[in-house]
């Protein structure tokens, strides 16, 4: 089949726009509620240490719900048919564990309240990727465009307010400039790993096969981080007793983080990046939540930096809101098309099987039944967090419990109501 | 099994020399603030 050709496939596949907006709004929900654990970095407990604890709470954390929802047979049957896309999400980990590692830094260095919109700049760099190297929004409409350039600017022009803000206020000012320049390569880095996101899912990958390689390669990092840059096999994360009333924290930490990540890579594959990234990076309004809610982190702010964050935050939403409405004509899908006629002309790949998989359509594999060990798995798993949350010590912050229950709400709601969307619609393909 | 070429292909291809060098940048960042 020619080129021409395949890129103006019939139109069988069915819009996922609402599906990706759904995913991308979950994603956010979760992405933000993650945060909160990090707070623990005032423990005395290394940023490396931080991370590596979060980290394997994510990696034991995919073992969860993720194994509820797509068995391990499916699973490696689907790596095994995309075993060039392993070393991709290998290094979507790595990318992964480094940024974290810096936003640990980060919020460190100048607070969470502004690290965390700062980082969420990478959108901006998860556009430019989309469109180098996927065609998103080639030839889009002039509206789309517009939508899409003047959201992106939005979201600069927050970010740039919110590090000023950042620089002006008081606290940290030593450290300021570390601070905020930790938090610019977390978003670089994250922006830069969506690029893998991406690249697996216009080659036909499902998320939750994505995502187990991807654990891994975070695990790995964090790992070889904490042994090369920490201490060693003597870094205190090893060894200290207080790291094992604390982990339970961290873990669970890990656990939102890899819901909202896997909403985060479902709305990557039905939306694009340009589009999907913005939206589930409206999880800085939901860290603020949590942060000044639950917390209390402005409780002592004056007006004028309150008025900063708040604004900021809001033209950063507006923005994102901005990009993501702006749904892609066929002209525009045309071209993304082309970017998967690539991946199949290169890999070697079933241009009809990929298209299906990328359009939400499950292969036949998806009626497979989960095997025994599934649920072994998944019982060491929650096993796990039950001997952690045993040990675990409720820290000594300060914390609103209602506005914590109304947030949790939210949270499972979101994750209801996206997972019911997915499930209905691609059964999680 | 991945072949050489796909191996190449793999080596060679931008969506993965791009991550590769900002994965650089970001561990000599990251080593920087250490």
């Amino acid at each position: 089949m020619s080129s021409a050709a395949r890129t103006n496939p019939p139109k069988v596949v069915k819009s996922v726009h609402g599906i990706g907006v759904a995913c991308g709004l979950a994603a956010g929900v979760w992405l933000g509620a993650a945060e909160a654990p990090t707070k623990l970095v005032n423990s005395g407990l290394s940023p490396y240490a931080i991370s590596l604890c979060m980290v394997a709470g994510v990696f034991t954390a995919r073992w969860t719900i993720p194994t509820l929802l797509k068995g391990t047979r499916q699973v490696f049957a689907d790596l095994s048919e995309h075993r060039h896309l392993i070393p991709v999400a290998i290094l979507a980990g790595m990318l992964w564990a480094v940024a974290n590692t810096l936003t640990v830094f980060a919020i460190r260095d100048v607070g969470l309240a502004i690290a965390f919109p700062l980082w969420n700049t990478n959108s901006l760099v998860g556009i430019l990727w989309g469109r180098l190297l996927f065609g998103e929004l080639k030839g889009a409409s002039r509206v789309n465009i517009v939508k899409v350039v003047l959201g992106a600017t939005a979201i600069v022009a927050a970010a740039v307010m919110l590090g000023f803000s950042t620089i002006h206020g008081s606290g940290a000012h030593n450290r300021a400039v570390g601070g905020v320049l930790a938090a610019i390569g977390a978003s670089l880095l994250w922006g830069t790993m969506y690029i893998p996101y991406r690249k697996a899912y216009i080659s036909g990958m499902n998320p939750l096969s994505f995502v187990t390689v991807f654990t891994i390669g975070e695990l790995g990092t964090m790992l070889t981080l904490v042994l090369a840059l920490d201490g060693g096999t003597k870094a205190a994360v090893f060894h200290s007793g207080e790291t094992r009333h604390l982990l339970f924290w961290l873990f669970l930490g890990g656990f939102v983080w890899v819901i909202g990540d896997l909403f985060q890579q479902f709305a990557t594959k039905y939306l694009g990046i340009g589009r999907g990234i913005p939206l589930s990076n409206t999880n800085q309004m939901w860290g603020l939540a949590w942060g000044a809610l639950v917390f209390g982190e402005l409780a002592h702010a004056d007006a004028h930096h309150r008025l900063l964050v708040v604004i900021g935050s809001l033209v950063m939403i507006c923005g994102a809101l901005a990009v993501t409405t702006a749904v892609a004509t066929e002209q525009e899908n045309s071209s993304m098309r082309e970017a998967l006629v690539r991946e199949c002309a290169r890999y070697d790949l079933d241009y009809d099987r990929v298209m299906k998989s990328y359009a939400g359509q499950s292969p036949a594999m998806a009626v497979e039944r989960r095997a025994w060990w599934d649920y072994v798995i998944l019982a060491c798993a929650v096993g796990v967090f039950i001997w952690l949350g045993r040990n675990a010590e409720v820290p000594a912050l300060s914390m609103n419990l209602a506005w914590v229950a109304a947030l949790t709400a939210i949270l499972l709601a979101s994750a209801g109501a996206g997972g019911w969307l997915l499930w209905k619609s691609t059964k999680f393909s | 099994m991945i072949t050489i070429n796909k191996t190449r292909a793999i080596l060679t291809d931008i969506h993965f020399v791009i991550p590769v060098v900002v994965f650089c940048f970001g561990l000599a960042l990251l080593i920087a603030l250490h």
